[in-house]
């Protein structure tokens, strides 16, 4: 593994590694930014036209900034999640895991939602406090009133 | 590079007033002082329905067996004097004192969205008139400040009563959540540089606070209102029982909003009181951190004991013996505010003077009530107290001797700033002992009305009950209080004939907004100031005694020499040409006429749903005009401006 | 390469010198009203679970929700959030054509998941599911219609958002004409699905032909302003326009999952708790 930060194509020979390592450290590289400078002019509604790619197309972080690479990434995970919560849905599993799994994955969706498309992974810590304390505190009192009314084990 | 935006092709009749004078200057006015005012103003005048439908009230009360007014006017009598008095009394009154003192305190020259200020105003002033419009159609809300189900129901409430009560409180929910954004951006974004949030004043903290509150409670009684509106207008079920709907959900949903509610009726009187004893005692509040932290773990714990107002629908003995804990819980960082506050009056030079005194008692009666409080967190007791006088005598200790009383010493410790005039301290002190004997005559024998059993909301009780008497000394002790409410209207109609002139820093305060000339020019501060300390102003002003501070030395030894008016220099002389600050370079925005058009809409519409669709069509385009034209309007605002 | 597009620390995120945060004043606005939305879909949602398998009659969840339509719907809501990020994306890298482009997408997505919300509160109306029938009625159509009505509002905000950042700006002509457009389209898919019954056949067709051809032409008009002008200024603006916008989508997420696919399910049957039932 390379100890060298960032660097030339040489450095970074194929897209699986540059996803999963980044210098020194393992883990799943995400921008840590989510606005760009002007692209070169010629793109289309997807992206940049062939003719003017200067990355590769899976190239989901340009330097550190997303790319509309990275968001369609994001949106995939996010529609294959929604189909196999219907997939989850058909099956018949006892009840417990289906309603605990379908839980799980709309948290995995609301999550991703807010830190990727709304930016909360890559913004100011200020907004993270904000809205998270919003939204646990309204976890926490919206679940006290169901426990107390006896909503939540039947 | 960036070029402007080309969005101002929108038809536009209405452009942006300028000047500073005149009428129509008030009306289309976005500066936080002016709409300050106008809260106040229209607060005060509520107060004065709210104090008239109470001593009907307790004229009717004197009397066992009285007949002086019927059932269902007492029903309505009491209904809107709750409701009043919390939701167009204290809250704005509250609101006038955000509105004029957060960007004085923080160092800022107005709040983050001045359109969206007196927005909130205009739809305050609008949602109050729609409330009180039922009085009209003879037919005034009737069921309680807290509206219960299912007596609100459409089946059992016949008329439009509980509907003027469903909307008006859905209107002035908006208007409250919309100051409450505005705050909440304004005390985040605009403290003067250097005012870390551990440097900032109290009641800074304080309205912080009462602004998360509201952001985090308001929601939820929007919703039961929705809901309730939804039963009523298109006869849905959530609160039906034939259909399943259970009433007492209600209840939770009330008081989920309910308890952060009390919060934020106390808080903002706690932080003028934290703001005045230190003032008058000469000293630094006792405990600046402690007095932070128990407010905001107040607000966080409020959110988990609403069901102490429902211990008697039976919960089950889990859950009330939980919400019993919670809430005795919560009177500790309460009592720690009340040792703090003591602890700052100790040892000080004491002025006994207006201000003075208002919190003084604030802080004594305070105790009253919060001690009865803590009398009902327990659930046997409160069976006993739950719907008798008990309550009645709880809460007004709460909200009349602590709120209004803090708000009170507000008024008589920033009237020099936002009039330039001091209000006359021989009236001062005779309005305060009127009002603090009057008030305990008139709520102190309800502890035992209550506990001997008399139940809250009865119109007349029969002559063998044997509470006639103590009633009696009540209605003297209510009409004492409306006599000291006309002894502060007359000081109010003299001082400001004939006032005498205060200057900037009439008290010797700690704050920045002393800093600066009353009554305050436009602009606020002609410089921002750069903040080092906690009481800033003191700090410039007595550097020696900040010294003092940081060596450790006893709270006695800071004590400032007197004669401070030598300070005076300090602050920055202006004449009154220039207080529009066009000579300094300094642009506030102009007014503008669409906070006006969309929040009258916003009621209009509302209360439109209880008439014809056609009424609804109407309104719903006026709305929809005034925020379009308010969207649109050319963008002067040099806060809005990059 | 890449790396040497890299400029500056803060690139399109704006930076406020002049607040104490350095955050903007808007963006922090809607970040805490998107809090207080929290509870306030969290009251609705809750008085939906507490009044789960409450009703005395029918019709119940198993013989009305129709989970793939959903999905379905669902699924162009996602998409009109991944569009509404990439509208983003393109303006704050100041390509007006395609900022423009995306904005009008995720409007039309909206609109889609509208479309879909109205065939399915027509059909539980013919099926016999009102808001007065019974709680699931009454506590279904609150909920999604008060979310509807925050996708309404979105709609229209983004299409405003959209003028602003044309060449020509957003006159009151070309703003109502999109309006319209977009109304018509909407409207055609109620006619389509009998929410008016008056109009049947061939009108609402006709109504729904029109709807969907002045959407079109109002997006290709959009589209076809090429123009250099910038638009880096409303970044930051259309950045809580998008905020607004990914809240409603994630709201949605959580309905989807508590109103449709858990709940489904029930029926006369008393329910047995959040995670058996
Ligand atoms: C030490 C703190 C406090 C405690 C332990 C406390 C406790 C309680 C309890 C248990 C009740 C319900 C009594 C019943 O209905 O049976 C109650 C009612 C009430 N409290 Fe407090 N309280 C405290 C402080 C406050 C404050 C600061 C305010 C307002 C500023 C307030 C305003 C009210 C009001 C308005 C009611 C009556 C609501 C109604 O039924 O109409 N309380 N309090
Ligand atoms: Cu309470």
């Amino acid at each position: 593994m390379t100890t060298e930060e960032s660097g030339t194509e040489q450095q970074r020979p194929n897209f699986l590694r540059r996803w999963l390592w980044h210098g020194d450290y393992r883990y799943l590289v995400i921008p840590t930014t989510y606005a760009e400078e002007p692209e070169p002019e010629g793109e289309s509604p997807f992206g940049r036209a062939p003719a003017t790619w200067k990355r590769k197309w899976w190239d989901w972080t340009s330097g550190d900034h997303s790319t509309v690479f990275f968001y369609i990434v994001i949106g995939s995970i996010l529609s294959v999640i929604t189909l196999s919560e219907y997939w989850i849905f058909t099956t018949d599993l006892q009840q417990v895991w289906v309603n605990s799994s379908l839980f799980a994955l709309s948290a995995i969706k609301f999550f991703m939602v807010v830190a990727f498309f709304m930016h909360l992974k890559f913004d100011n810590k200020w907004f993270t406090y904000l809205f998270g304390a919003a939204f646990f505190l309204a976890i926490a009192i919206f679940l006290s009133l169901l426990a107390l009314l006896d909503k939540l084990n039947g | 590079m960036a070029q402007e935006a080309v969005i101002s092709k929108f038809p536009n009749p209405f452009p942006r007033p300028k000047g500073y004078s005149g009428i129509w200057s008030w009306i289309t006015t976005v500066d936080h002082k002016r709409i300050g005012t106008m809260y106040g103003m229209t607060a005060f005048m509520f107060f004065l329905v709210g104090g008239i439908e109470a001593l009907i009230m307790r004229l009717q009360l004197a009397r066992a067996d009285n007949d002086l007014v019927s059932p269902e006017v007492f029903n309505q009598l009491f209904t809107m004097h709750g409701t009043t008095m919390i939701f167009l009394v204290v809250m704005p009154l509250s609101a006038a004192f955000f509105n004029w003192m957060i960007p004085l305190l923080i160092g800022a020259r107005d709040v983050a969205f001045p359109r969206l200020n007196a927005f909130s105003y205009w739809t305050f002033l609008a949602g109050g008139l729609l409330m009180n419009l039922g009085f009209a159609f003879n037919s005034a809300p009737n069921a309680g400040w807290f509206g219960y189900a299912n007596l609100t129901e459409g089946a059992y409430s016949l008329g439009n009563n509980t509907d003027f009560w469903v909307i008006g409180l859905q209107v002035l929910g908006i208007a409250s959540l919309a100051a409450a954004f505005n705050f909440l951006v304004t005390i985040i974004n605009m403290r003067a540089p250097g005012m870390s949030f551990m440097k900032m004043p109290v009641f800074v903290w304080m309205a912080l606070i009462v602004q998360i509150l509201l952001v985090l409670a308001f929601p939820v009684i929007t919703v039961a209102l929705i809901e309730l509106q939804f039963d009523r207008l298109y006869l849905t079920n959530f609160f039906n029982p034939d259909a399943g709907g259970e009433p007492v959900y209600w209840q939770h949903m009330f008081w989920l909003f309910g308890h952060p509610e009390v919060y934020i009726l106390i808080l903002p009187a706690m932080g003028i009181v934290s703001e005045v004893l230190p003032v008058f005692s000469r000293k630094p509040l006792f405990g600046y951190p402690f007095v932070v932290f128990a407010g905001a773990s107040i607000a966080f714990m409020g959110f988990f004991v609403w069901s102490h107002h429902m211990f008697t629908t039976g919960l089950g003995p889990a859950a009330t013996s939980a919400f019993a804990l919670s809430t005795m819980a919560i009177a500790v960082p309460t009592g720690i505010k009340i040792f703090n506050w003591i602890g700052t009056v100790w040892g000080g030079q004491v002025r006994l003077n207006s201000a003075m005194l208002f919190s003084l008692a604030f802080v004594a009666l305070f105790i009253v009530g919060g001690l009865s409080g803590v009398t009902h967190a327990s659930p046997p007791t409160d069976a006993q107290q739950q719907d008798t006088y008990y309550i009645v005598a709880h809460f007004h200790y709460v909200l009349f001797g602590g709120s209004l009383f803090g708000l009170f010493s507000g008024v008589y410790y920033w009237w020099p700033k936002i009039t330039g005039k001091y209000l006359s301290e021989k009236l001062g002190k005779v309005h305060f002992w009127l009002m603090f004997i009057g008030m305990n005559l008139t709520f102190f024998p309800m502890h035992w009305l209550g506990l001997d059993g008399m139940p809250r909301r009865i119109f007349t009780y029969s002559a063998d009950s044997g509470w006639e008497r103590t009633n009696e000394w009540v209605t003297v002790g209510a009409f004492i209080i409306a006599l000291s409410i006309v002894v502060f209207i007359v000081n109010f109609f003299k001082t400001s004939r004939s006032g005498e002139v205060a200057g900037a820093d009439p008290w010797d305060a700690r704050t920045l907004e002393w800093s600066i000339p009353s009554p305050v020019p436009v602009y606020n501060f002609v410089n921002i100031p750069q903040v080092e300390t906690l009481d800033d102003w003191w700090a410039k002003k007595y550097p020696e005694t900040v010294a003092h501070e940081e060596s450790h030395d006893s709270d006695t030894e800071q004590v400032a020499p007197a004669g401070a008016e030598d300070l005076q220099p300090l602050v920055p002389k202006v004449s009154p040409e220039e207080r529009l600050g066009e000579d300094h370079g300094i642009h506030l925005p102009d007014g503008s006429y669409y906070p006006l058009i969309a929040g009258f809409g916003l009621a209009f519409f509302g209360g439109s749903l209880m008439s014809a669709w056609w009424l609804t069509l109407i309104a719903g385009l006026v709305m929809f005009y005034g925020t379009l034209g308010w969207i649109f309007e050319p963008v002067n605002d040099p806060e809005d401006h990059h | 390469m890449a790396q040497a597009a890299i400029t500056t620390e803060n690139h399109g995120v704006e930076h406020h010198e002049e607040t104490s945060t350095g955050l903007g004043h808007r963006k922090l606005l809607m970040w805490s009203f998107l809090g207080s939305e929290c509870m306030f879909f969290g009251s609705l949602i809750a008085t939906y679970l507490v009044y789960r398998n409450q009703s005395k009659v029918g019709p119940w969840p198993e013989e009305i929700i129709d989970v793939p339509l959903t999905t379905v719907s669902t699924f162009v809501l996602l998409m009109s959030s991944l569009a509404m990020v990439l509208a983003l994306n393109y303006t704050q890298r100041n390509r007006p054509n395609l900022a423009r482009f995306w904005i009008l997408m995720t409007a039309a997505l909206g609109s889609g998941f509208l479309g879909f919300q109205a065939f399915e509160f027509t059909e539980f109306f013919h099926e016999g599911l009102t808001p007065r029938i019974n709680l699931f009625g009454t506590t279904f159509f609150v909920l999604t219609g008060f979310h509807g009505a925050h996708v309404t509002l979105g709609v229209i905000w983004l299409l405003v958002m959209s003028g602003t950042i044309t060449p020509k700006g957003m006159g009151a002509v070309s703003l109502l004409a999109t309006l319209l457009a977009f109304y018509l389209g909407m409207v055609g898919v109620l006619g389509m699905v009998d929410v008016i019954p008056d109009i049947e056949g061939s009108p609402s067709v006709i109504i729904f032909i029109v709807g969907v051809a002045s959407t079109v032409i109002a997006g290709v008009w959009h589209f076809s302003m090429k123009t250099t002008m910038s638009v880096k200024h409303q970044a930051e603006n259309l950045e809580i326009t998008g905020l607004y916008w990914h809240f409603v989508d994630i709201v949605w997420i959580v309905i989807f999952t508590v109103v449709y696919l858990v709940s489904a399910g029930d029926g006369p049957h008393l329910s047995e708790g959040l995670l058996n039932g």
